[in-house]
């Protein structure tokens, strides 16, 4: 196969560039409150063990970390994946734009995925383990989402590899590094097509396999969320939620970076959306249909208002996004994509957390203070860290930034 | 490039998406996961060793392979045994058993064993706690069957163990409520490689003193919320024990077969019966539901009477057949070899009991009939044909006239007394 | 696991990742224990006295620092339905008795040791194993703590050690599979019980004396053996006077829960064709789908 370019093709209009804007402002300094919050917490954990920054107990062994920063972390990072599908391997060039941005959203999202997992497991100095050939357990669906993730988020490095390099190509101050980079950057374009569809595969796998996670605990779910297709509700919401929340982000970032959001990509994305929302919804209402477990929609208490709540979010979406007017304001877009994103929050927090009913409990599982704090405190850590690197690195295409360099 | 649309693109989330479904469902729908289940066996059935111990085959008892306490699935076979008897418990028994093949934890158990055979007396006997024991055999030591090891062959069998608290808790966890091993147990303590002698109780604080003897009641009244009218609100029902043990014969533990201590020793927590379970010790014999065309419920009267009305003892006549004066001295079981006793008795003979009658021993004046001198020397069977006492005798043996007939002609004076003879002629007394 | 697997597994070699968990995860397939060797226990919850005897061996024999004897013999703790913890691997709970109010039944909870446990099927590094005797048991180094295994368990047996920073572990029954080799091989609470509740014996034999005895007393029986078909069999098997679900017990299904993730998971990893076909199909594509400005540029657009 011939190496194929799955660089952007620049143009003078389209050239990633950093944004070079201040860093410490008012928005930085509060998450870095937050950060310094969620590291107490963090760090007060690891000394004194879960059950002093947690209210996990024998019934509840999962909580909000898992709920939200590993599942929902993994979900949200989807956007990584569909975006590189969509512009590198079925070539829709006019995205190439937003696929850095993609990229380094899910490159941070599983960063942090691990780190909230690190917290979560009660021996972390064992989280090599799935790796060492003599405890690989095939038969664990926990096994392949591990190994999926791993492998995956070394994808996701050596994809972003180019853009660090590029920052470093020609630098006066870093000779050695500036050499090292010319090579790297060389090199890796020619077998990244390799990467690319590597980490759709794996990333194909891993989304689905985590809704696979909760299909072996039958007796203990929800009959409104157990189903045996789990697996590929979950995959559907990882390729629905993957351009909205790329939307979402870019959007955000304009209006954080005082740039004008670039409609003219998002809005020709949201086409998507109604697509693959409306596919999700079909097989969830399909499977509620099929099983008859839509009689649990009666007497509604907390769990269905969650359950119509998750499936009217992407309805709404999907309503407004068909609307050429709504795909082409910003506000209005971001508004959907908003939705469509909160509705998988929703339905992971759903999957892992309310639907969870194990037997014997006595009380329900509230998060204590100290699990809010960290998992807000890694979100804000996340998102600093997106505003640094997108700072001094070749993230963002944006004709304003073309201008002022 | 800004002009954007692709018509393919609206196709485009669905391939890799439909491809992935496909991946994903078409194996697993095809391989079915199966589930295995491990062929059930039979327990292994070791019987030899019980053989042994028997010298018999269990089999020449017992219709079940494994016969336990409360379901000993007996072959009917002739076996005495009076449980009511109290001296064979005293006599045969040994007063304190200690038993000391587990006592690992705690020292060795001191057993009163005469105060529970007392005790076991007054219900089921030695049977309560001992296996059926042939009359004349000694009761085997439980461990020759019962396993020590919990890891035990025949898991069929409880382990020794299991079989001696079982024993106890029956009862006293009944009026304790509690499981208080100390009650029996005294901890392995001080001593440094156990079993001091000195340690356990002396004999004599050991063996208690003979449970009193219950008296046994002549006559019981019960009250019953049955209402055989309106105006009654209850009925009674009378109970003649001391006549269904001395007349008809029952044994204790006929009826107090599921007895326990804490009926008589916390009577306030007795249990309320079901109407079924109230008459299952009766309905061997009588008539305890309702028969389907009663609408008068004759069946329930028989028993459940007014208020203040007592039934009078069981009087024979009134079954049609009074007895005679021998005769109704009799335990109904002498003649009723079967339980109900309205059923026929089998082959009515006299000569089942008075087998060794003969002209010569037996004085045919007892029965108002007095024989004269033709008819005295000639063979009981000339005249009772077949020895069926109960049928007219026939006199066509000898003489071949038709008018000569009992009873219009006599073979001798006859003074009909009122007692002796049956009222009615029946074969079904 | 079978020893073939690790062959495979061997001979598949480290280098070639993803190769490598494909060959692994196809050919594993559901637990391999030999039924005629499974042993396991049965308990009659009629003869249950509630004397917690087994709770006391239990902590002795896991190497806990237990209270006296005699403190055992507080039946409050029991007003309230309790679970095992990491302290107690079994403990007894105190059921109302429709019979005899006056005595109350007692039911015995601890890790049932599956057929085919879903703790094992869920854990991603081995740490638990099923032993050719029956017994789940589980192996601290392995562990990472995700504690998957609490959630798979479809009897809410495993429990953790959320207090110990350092080194937590999961805590559960493993038949007493720590006891020294020439001891019995019994567990502590079967051997300590007064009342002969529990048999020890091979499972399949267990299964015919509960059935036996529910035939010889139906009246004391209700007519189901727990555990002989929930969640694909127990090595832990059941009889009671009333029904389960009356005394703490679950109605769960006869299919064994990892039957149908392993099935799902097989597929996607069927000898590792489907991820490879996915990945030649986006290459196609890839290839294919190249615009014709992009086929005729040069590779590798430098900045």
């Amino acid at each position: 196969m011939n190496s194929i370019s799955v660089n952007p093709v620049h143009t003078e209009h389209h050239t990633p560039l950093p944004a070079h804007r201040p860093l410490l402002t008012p928005g930085v300094w509060v998450l870095l409150f937050l950060m310094v919050i969620g590291a107490a917490f963090y760090f007060y954990r690891f000394i004194f063990g879960l059950k002093s920054v947690t209210h996990l107990d024998q019934q509840h062994p999962w909580g909000l970390w898992i709920a939200v920063d590993v599942a929902t972390g993994v979900a949200l990072a989807a956007g990584g994946f569909t975006t590189s599908a969509l512009a590198h391997i079925f070539h829709r060039e006019h995205y190439h734009a937003i696929t850095r941005p993609a990229l380094l959203t899910a490159m941070l999202g599983y960063t942090f995925v691990v780190l909230g997992l690190l917290a979560d497991l009660g021996r972390y100095y064992n989280i090599w383990h799935p790796l060492w050939p003599t405890m690989w357990q095939g038969n664990s669906v926990l096994f392949e989402v591990g190994i999926c993730v791993t492998i995956y988020l070394n994808v996701l490095y050596i994809e972003f590899m180019p853009i660090f390099c590029e920052r470093f190509i020609g630098s006066q101050r870093y000779p050695r590094l500036a050499q090292l980079c010319g090579f790297l950057y060389r090199h890796l374009n020619q077998v990244m097509w390799l990467f690319i569809i590597a980490g759709v595969v794996l990333s194909s796998l891993h989304q689905s396999s985590l809704g696979n996670l909760m299909v072996i605990a039958p007796s203990k779910m929800h009959p409104l969320w157990y189903t045996p297709i789990l697996s590929l509700l979950f995959l559907l919401s990882a390729v629905m939620v993957g351009f909205p929340m790329v939307i979402f982000e870019s959007i955000y970032a304009s209006w954080s970076l005082g740039i004008k959001a670039e409609v003219e990509i998002l809005g020709p994305l949201s086409r998507y959306i109604p697509i693959t929302a409306g596919l999700y919804l079909a097989f969830k209402m399909g499977d509620l249909v099929m099983r008859n477990s839509y009689v649990h929609l009666w007497p509604m208490d907390g769990p269905v208002v969650m359950f119509l709540l998750e499936m009217a979010l992407p309805a709404i979406a999907l309503v407004m996004l068909l609307s050429n007017r709504h795909r082409h304001n910003a506000r209005w877009l971001f508004i959907a994509a908003l939705l469509v994103v909160l509705s998988v929050v929703l339905n992971r927090v759903n999957v892992f957390l309310i639907a969870y009913q194990p037997p014997y409990a006595t009380k329900a599982y509230v998060p204590a203070f100290g699990e809010f704090a960290v998992t807000i405190g890694l979100i804000a850590a996340l998102i600093f860290c997106y505003r640094v690197i997108v700072n001094y690195f070749p993230v963002i295409t944006h004709p304003e930034l073309s201008r002022r360099s | 490039m800004n002009k954007y649309s692709h018509r393919a693109d609206i196709v485009l989330p669905i391939l890799p998406v439909g491809l992935v479904w496909l991946m994903l469902w078409a194996p697993a729908a095809l391989g079915q996961a199966s589930s295995s289940q491990p062929a059930s066996q039979p327990a292994a059935q070791d019987k030899a060793a019980a053989d042994e111990i028997m010298g018999q085959d269990c089999r020449s008892c017992h219709t079940c392979d494994q016969p336990t306490h409360d379901q000993l699935c007996l072959n009917t076979c002739s076996r005495e045994l009076n449980p009511r008897d109290p001296k064979m418990y005293s006599l045969k028994g040994p007063e304190l058993v200690l038993l000391d093949e587990l006592s690992d934890r705690y020292l060795p158990v001191p057993f009163d064993h005469k105060g529970h055979s007392e005790m076991a007396a007054m219900t089921s006997g030695c049977n309560l706690c001992h296996h059926y024991t042939p009359e004349g055999w000694e009761h085997p030591a439980c461990r020759t069957c019962h396993e020590i090891s919990p890891a035990r062959e025949d898991l069929h069998k409880p382990s020794l163990k299991g079989a001696y608290h079982r024993q106890c808790l029956n009862c006293h966890r009944e009026w304790s409520h509690e499981t208080k091993c100390s009650l029996c147990h005294l901890p392995r303590t001080g001593t440094e490689n156990g079993s001091t002698p000195s340690a356990i109780p002396s004999k004599d604080d050991i063996i208690g003193s003979m449970h009193p003897p219950i008296p046994e009641p002549e006559l019981l009244t019960y009250q019953s919320k049955y209402m055989i009218n309106p105006s009654a609100q209850q009925t009674q029902i009378t109970f003649r024990h001391k006549e269904h043990i001395d007349r008809f014969g029952f044994k204790c533990v006929e009826c107090h077969r599921e007895e326990n201590c804490s009926r008589c020793h916390e009577p306030q927590e007795a249990r309320t019966n079901t109407p079924k379970e109230h008459h299952q010790p009766c309905s061997s014999c009588h008539q305890t539901e309702p028969l389907a065309n009663d609408t008068e419920q004759s069946a329930c009267r028989h028993c459940h009477q007014p208020i203040g009305e007592v039934t009078q003892p069981f009087d024979h006549a009134a079954t049609g057949w009074s007895l005679n004066r021998f005769h109704q001295k009799l335990a109904c079981r002498a003649c009723h070899n079967s339980v109900p006793f309205t059923a026929p008795v089998e082959k009515p003979t006299c000569t089942v009991c008075h087998g060794n009658w003969s002209p010569e021993t037996f004085n045919h004046g007892v029965t108002g009939q007095t024989l004269n001198e033709q008819h005295q020397e000639i063979d009981c069977a000339d005249c009772h044909t077949d020895r069926r006492f109960d049928q007219p005798p026939v006199c066509t043996e000898c003489h071949e006239e038709e008018e000569i007939k009992f009873p219009d002609k006599r073979p001798g004076e006859f003074s009909p007394p009122e007692t002796l003879v049956p009222k009615v002629d029946s074969t079904t007394p | 696991m079978s020893c073939s697997r690790r062959d495979v597994l061997r001979s598949a070699g480290v280098g070639l990742v993803t190769l490598t968990i494909s060959g692994h995860s196809a050919l594993a397939s559901g637990p391999a224990a030999d039924p005629g060797k499974v042993n396991g226990v049965l308990v009659d919850i009629t003869k249950c006295i509630g004397c917690r005897r087994c709770e006391f061996a239990c902590q002795e024999s896991a190497g806990f620092e237990v209270p006296p004897i005699e403190s055992f013999e507080d039946k409050s703790v029991m007003t309230e339905p309790r679970r095992p913890s990491p302290g107690s691997y079994t403990i007894i709970n105190q059921y109302s008795n429709p019979r005899d109010p006056a005595l109350p039944v007692y039911a015995k909870f601890n890790c049932l040791h599956c057929n085919d446990p879903a703790c094992m099927s869920a854990c991603l590094v081995h740490a638990f194993t099923k032993q050719a005797d029956g017994a789940v048991i589980y192996d601290p180094w392995k562990c990472m703590g995700c504690r998957y295994c609490m959630v798979a368990c479809p009897f809410q047996i495993p429990t953790y050690d959320y207090e110990n920073p350092l080194t937590p572990q999961v805590r559960k029954c493993n038949l007493c599979a720590h006891r020294v080799p020439n001891e019995l091989p019994v567990p502590a609470c079967v051997k300590i019980c007064p009342a002969d509740v529990m048999t020890y014996g091979p499972r399949h034999e267990l299964i015919q004396l509960a059935h036996d005895n529910i035939a010889r007393y139906p009246d004391r029986y209700v007519d189901q053996v727990y555990g002989e078909h929930e969640v694909g069999g127990t090595s832990w098997l059941y009889i009671a006077g009333q029904p389960f679900d009356q005394i703490g017990f679950l109605n769960l299904p006869p299919e064994a829960p990892p039957r149908l993730t392993e099935t799902i998971q097989h597929g996607v990893f069927k000898k590792f064709v489907p991820p490879l076909a996915w990945f030649g199909l986006l290459g196609a594509i890839m290839h294919l789908a190249r615009p014709a400005t992009a086929k005729e540029s040069t590779p590798g657009n430098q900045p």
